[in-house]
């Protein structure tokens, strides 16, 4: 029995032993990667990270950048936390208040990831953790180029990836700004004329905080100041003389007064570098429907260059380098001479469709008769459409039936409604100065465009037309009786009884801002076929609508 | 005695098989060539020596790389200011335009160029011991041989040092795992020193004629070998040499520029014009990528607004005055290069690629002249160039004889209105930027980064480029994964 008892037992240890052995040699690795996390990443290297480390640690946002998720990290280095704590007279990171130092991480932590090839002359695409955004840049010292945030914080190593996002490692702890704009203008002599007329225009406290839009949406703002000395160079030396020269009602708090206009349009709407500014061609800015034009010649952002009725405007430089100041609620720029709105009066706008830049360079084809060339999508910089393609044509004319401005004509792919077709085109016009205009769109009739609903700036205007109706100029129909309905008769080479030669009012605009505006056909019918556009003429509504007609060598007959 | 029996039989049967076996012993394939039994003969040589060119044209099997011509044509052009991405252009194509400039970048991958130096090495290495094994292998035929591998070496170098800066120089044959050598980046400076050496060693070897037009356009002739020495002084500023490079081209009096009617021909119905000095033989089997990347519907390229409105313009007043390269070489309406597509299609694109002719030549002189104080000489080679284009009035900077500056602009503008997409333009801007210690950096290069890159990026990329070492590409990432000695150029670390 001992025996018997003893045998299995025996047995039983000796496959325990035997099962003990083998297990140690099994070594599973339970992890999926061995790169380590932002905090993990940063320990491992204390020489450049343990001072910033403290200020995560006593934060208490320690596990949190440890943690899953998607981030940039912007870790300044030890040399430059000392001098950061030097700057604000504290000796060791514990001296500093946690809710301030959790501050100061977020304003160092974007919630994505973002790498250098996202930098720009601007801000960044997300803002930080903080709520305000960063700044970045190439700086060049003493011949080497490197990446800048904010101005002052160059960027030693980019784009180190971990397993949490990327991080970039600084030799400057990014301080966030202190200042609104109103106090930046405030503080600095050269802005007093500027500031004072925000004051008296109640714009100064509009300047002076952060509004959110329901509660979330942050209202940033941009100004562009102007300094005493462009002031001066316009002739005016004070405050007084400022006031004197635009203040019409003479009380400046009134929204109608010309200086609260004036000063209202030196604020745009929204958080613009210069790098934003030069990325869109119009601005809006505080003063009702005013826009601001910017553009870019060689190196210098210019305002306001725009041609007005054939006549060039020469624009106003923008200073770069006392420009892009960040303030807690926006962006402060310096303008190099006046800035001011323009009045103008609203001019008629004869748009030959046909005359667009990329065909004005077919030298051989442009305007010459006998000639067409198409285009695909993307070819014309100012004319869109959804499919198929666009010719411009350009042939002899014919008194009873195509005679058109200069011989040529835009015929896009069959305007129809039927899927995967040419469902519409857009057209940019000229400048066009702020008013009320009537639109007439001047055309050949031909087969498609079957009631087309005509948007203007995506407004959509009362009349449709039909690139298809002819009937309207039959010889026993005057002048009088076709413009009563809304017609006319454009085209001075055309015989009186051309049937086929057309232009129909479609509506009245309201031109808010002096800019270039968009024209979109969208075809209600699905019927194939040419679509034959000659002109659209934009004319103030209360000057003469039916003169001048136009002659098919390019003349007006008035 | 039985088992005696038996026991010898089994020795002897066992015998017979190990003897037997000698035959299938045998490693060396049947259907295949190994290294011992190659170089035996000329026509292994020769046949060596095409597959360098072949290299250039085509993919050896079993590769898969883009040709080395699209990497020499977005290298020389995509950071210049003729050609811009299309909607349809990769991450990597706009990642160059936005002047960020990455390791991972599949585009600065220089494989492509080490392959063609490796068959090189490997003639150079391998053809001195044919005359051995096949004496009817003359020394004179041999000399040919070794020019040409010397010479497209040199070339690849030449390509690799403006491109990279500081390259590794591989001189020998990698032929087997055995041969894989993880080596360091030599300066650029001593590159081009092994590319003059190179040069100067293929020059006297070289033939002067093939006797045959497409083999004297579509392979290295002694003239080939001087057009690239000119390029190279042009580079390394040593002008005299440059002259004399370009004088022995001009005196052989073989060489003329094509006018008028014939223009579209330097790149169609074959090419291998009487302009020509050498270009890649594409044909039927072996074709380009260029109608692809320039005229389909997917197209990655398009010409910049600048091409018409700065660098060619339109005579707007006159429509009969027009630049023959503008309209040729670009088709406006739709922004596309039609350079490599006269006659061609998407299935049938083999127009060739252009690496010297007989204009470059001359505008290497002009430019060379200039240096030298020779501004009259220069520009009236200049005007030469112009007339047979019928450039217009509005390009003409009419910049005096002593304004070594203005003329040293014109013949730069005159270049890319020359050798437009010839994968020349980014080259010849840093040349000319480079120039005496980067005298002239604002003027020639970042007056031409204001207005290609996107405005939005402006400034970050002029001041990437006010660094000097930002002007050579990045090593590839897979390089140095590969290579442990090799360190990233300084702008990338």
């Amino acid at each position: 029995m001992k025996i018997r008892m003893l045998k299995p037992v025996f047995v039983m240890v000796v496959i325990l032993t035997a099962g003990i052995f083998s297990c140690q040699k099994i070594n599973i690795v339970t992890t999926t990667t061995t790169a380590t996390n932002l905090v993990g990443y940063m320990e491992k290297d204390p020489a450049t990270y343990s001072e910033f480390l403290k200020i995560i640690e006593r934060s208490g946002t320690s596990s949190y950048l440890n943690a899953y998720g998607a981030y940039t990290l912007f870790a300044p280095n030890n040399a430059a936390v000392k001098t950061y704590l030097q700057l604000i007279g504290k000796t060791s990171v514990e001296e500093i208040d946690p809710d301030q130092l959790k501050l100061l991480v977020k304003y160092h932590l974007l919630s994505d990831t973002i790498r250098t090839p996202q930098f720009t002359d601007g801000k960044l695409p997300v803002p930080t953790m903080h709520g305000e955004y960063l700044i970045t840049g190439v700086k060049n010292t003493d011949g080497v180029s490197r990446y800048v945030v904010n101005r002052s914080a160059v960027v030693l190593t980019p784009d180190v990836r971990v397993g949490n996002g990327i991080l970039h490692t600084t030799d400057h702890v990014l301080i966030p700004a202190q200042k609104t704009i109103a106090k930046l203008l405030e503080e600095n002599t050269s802005y007093s004329i500027f500031t004072q007329a925000l004051k008296a225009t109640g714009y100064f406290k509009t300047l002076d905080t952060l509004v959110y839009l329901n509660d979330t949406t942050a209202r940033w703002l941009t100004v562009l100041a102007q300094k005493d000395a462009v002031f001066q160079a316009a002739g005016i030396a004070s405050y007084e003389a400022l006031k004197a020269r635009y203040s019409n009602l003479g009380d400046p708090m009134q929204p109608k007064d010309s200086l609260h206009l004036y000063v209202g349009y030196h604020i745009l709407s929204g958080l613009k570098y210069v790098a934003d500014l030069v990325s869109a061609p119009a601005h809006e800015t505080l003063a009702p429907q005013e826009v601001v034009l910017t553009a870019l010649r060689g190196d210098t952002l210019r305002i306001n260059e725009e041609t007005v009725a054939g006549v060039f405007e020469k624009g106003v430089d923008v200073n770069r380098n006392s420009s892009d100041l960040s303030a807690t609620n926006g962006v402060l720029h310096d303008v190099s001479a006046e800035v001011y709105i323009k009045v103008r009066k609203p001019t008629p706008v004869y748009f030959d469709v046909a005359d667009q830049p990329e065909i004005r360079k077919l030298t051989a084809k442009f305007r010459k008769v006998g000639n067409f060339v198409t285009f695909n999508l993307g070819d014309l910089a100012d004319i869109t459409w959804s499919a198929g393609t666009v010719t411009y044509n350009c042939y002899a004319p014919d008194p009873t039936k195509g005679a058109y401005y200069w011989n040529d004509w835009i015929t896009p792919s069959s305007l129809r409604t039927r899927a995967g077709q040419n469902n519409w085109i857009q057209f940019k016009t000229p400048v066009v100065i702020k008013g009320k205009y009537k639109i007439w769109v001047s055309y050949r009739r031909d087969a498609g465009g079957i009631n087309c609903q005509v948007y203007f700036n995506d407004v959509l205007m009362p009349r449709l037309i039909n690139f298809n109706d002819y009937r309207y100029g039959a010889s026993t129909i005057t002048d009088e009786e076709l413009q009563s309905q809304g017609w006319k008769r454009y085209s001075a080479t055309a015989a009186f009884n051309n049937t086929v030669m057309g232009c129909k009012m479609v509506g009245t605009a309201d031109v808010t801002t002096t800019g270039r505006h968009l024209i979109k056909f969208v075809p209600t019918g699905d019927v194939g076929g040419n679509t034959n556009i000659d002109m659209i003429h934009l004319i103030p509504e209360d000057m003469d609508q039916f003169k001048p007609r136009f002659a098919s060598d390019g003349s007006l007959v008035y | 005695m039985r088992t005696f029996l038996y026991k010898s039989l089994l020795l002897i049967a066992l015998a017979g098989t190990l003897g037997s076996c000698s035959k299938w012993l045998e490693l060396r394939p049947a259907d295949g060539i190994v290294g011992d039994d190659y170089w035996k003969t000329k026509e292994q040589l020769a046949a060596a020596v095409t597959g360098i060119y072949a290299s250039m044209i085509g993919l050896p099997s079993g590769v898969s790389d883009r040709l080395q011509v699209e990497y020499l044509f977005m290298w020389g052009e995509a950071r210049a200011d003729m050609i811009m991405p299309t909607t349809n252009a990769g991450n990597e194509d706009i990642d160059i335009y936005n002047v960020n400039l990455l390791s991972t970048n599949s585009i600065f991958s220089w494989r492509s160029l080490y392959r063609t130096i490796n068959y090189c090495n490997t003639v150079i290495v391998n053809a001195p011991d044919v005359p051995a094994n096949d004496p009817t292998l003359t020394q004179e035929k041999l000399n040919n041989y070794l020019s040409e591998a010397y010479a497209i070496r040199a070339l690849m170098y030449f390509y690799l040092a403006r491109s990279f800066g500081d390259v590794p120089l591989k001189l020998t044959a990698t032929t087997s795992d055995d041969d894989l050598v993880q080596l360091p980046k030599t300066p650029q400076a001593d590159i081009l020193k092994q590319v003059v050496a190179d040069l100067a060693k293929a020059e006297p070897m070289a033939v002067l004629t093939f006797g045959n037009r497409a083999s004297d356009k579509g392979k290295i002739t002694r003239y080939t070998i001087n057009a690239i020495q000119a390029d190279v002084y042009l580079w390394m500023e040593q002008y005299t040499e440059c002259i004399t490079a370009c004088d022995k081209i001009i005196s052989s009096g073989k060489f003329g520029l094509l006018t008028g009617v014939n223009l579209p021909n330097l790149f169609s119905n074959g090419g291998n014009t009487n302009e020509s000095i050498f270009e890649l033989q594409f044909d039927a089997q072996a074709q380009n990528p260029f109608v692809g990347m320039f005229t389909n519907s997917r197209r990655r390229y398009q010409i910049t607004p600048a091409v018409m409105e700065t660098i060619y313009t339109v005579d707007y007043v006159n429509s009969d005055s027009i630049d023959y390269r503008g309209s040729l070489w670009v088709n406006s309406g739709a922004n596309a290069v039609v350079k490599y597509s006269i006659n061609a299609t998407a299935d049938a694109s083999y127009n060739h690629w252009m690496m010297y002719r007989y204009a470059d030549v001359l505008l290497m002189k002009a430019e060379a002249l200039n240096q030298t104080g020779s501004g009259r000489q220069a520009l009236d080679i200049l005007y030469t160039v112009r007339r047979r284009s019928h450039a217009l009035e509005q390009t003409d900077l009419n910049p005096s004889e002593e304004d070594t500056d203005g003329i040293a602009d014109f013949i730069l503008q005159e270049r890319g209105r020359e050798f437009a997409f010839e994968g020349k333009r980014w080259y010849d801007i840093l040349r000319n930027a480079k120039r005496e210690n980067y005298r002239r950096l604002s003027q020639v290069l970042l007056s031409m980064v204001i207005s290609t890159v996107p405005p939005e990026r402006q400034q970050t990329a002029l001041n990437k480029y006010r660094d000097f070492n930002s002007h050579y590409f990045p090593i590839h990432i897979y390089e140095l994964q590969t290579d442990k000695n090799l360190v990233q150029n300084p702008f990338y670390q």
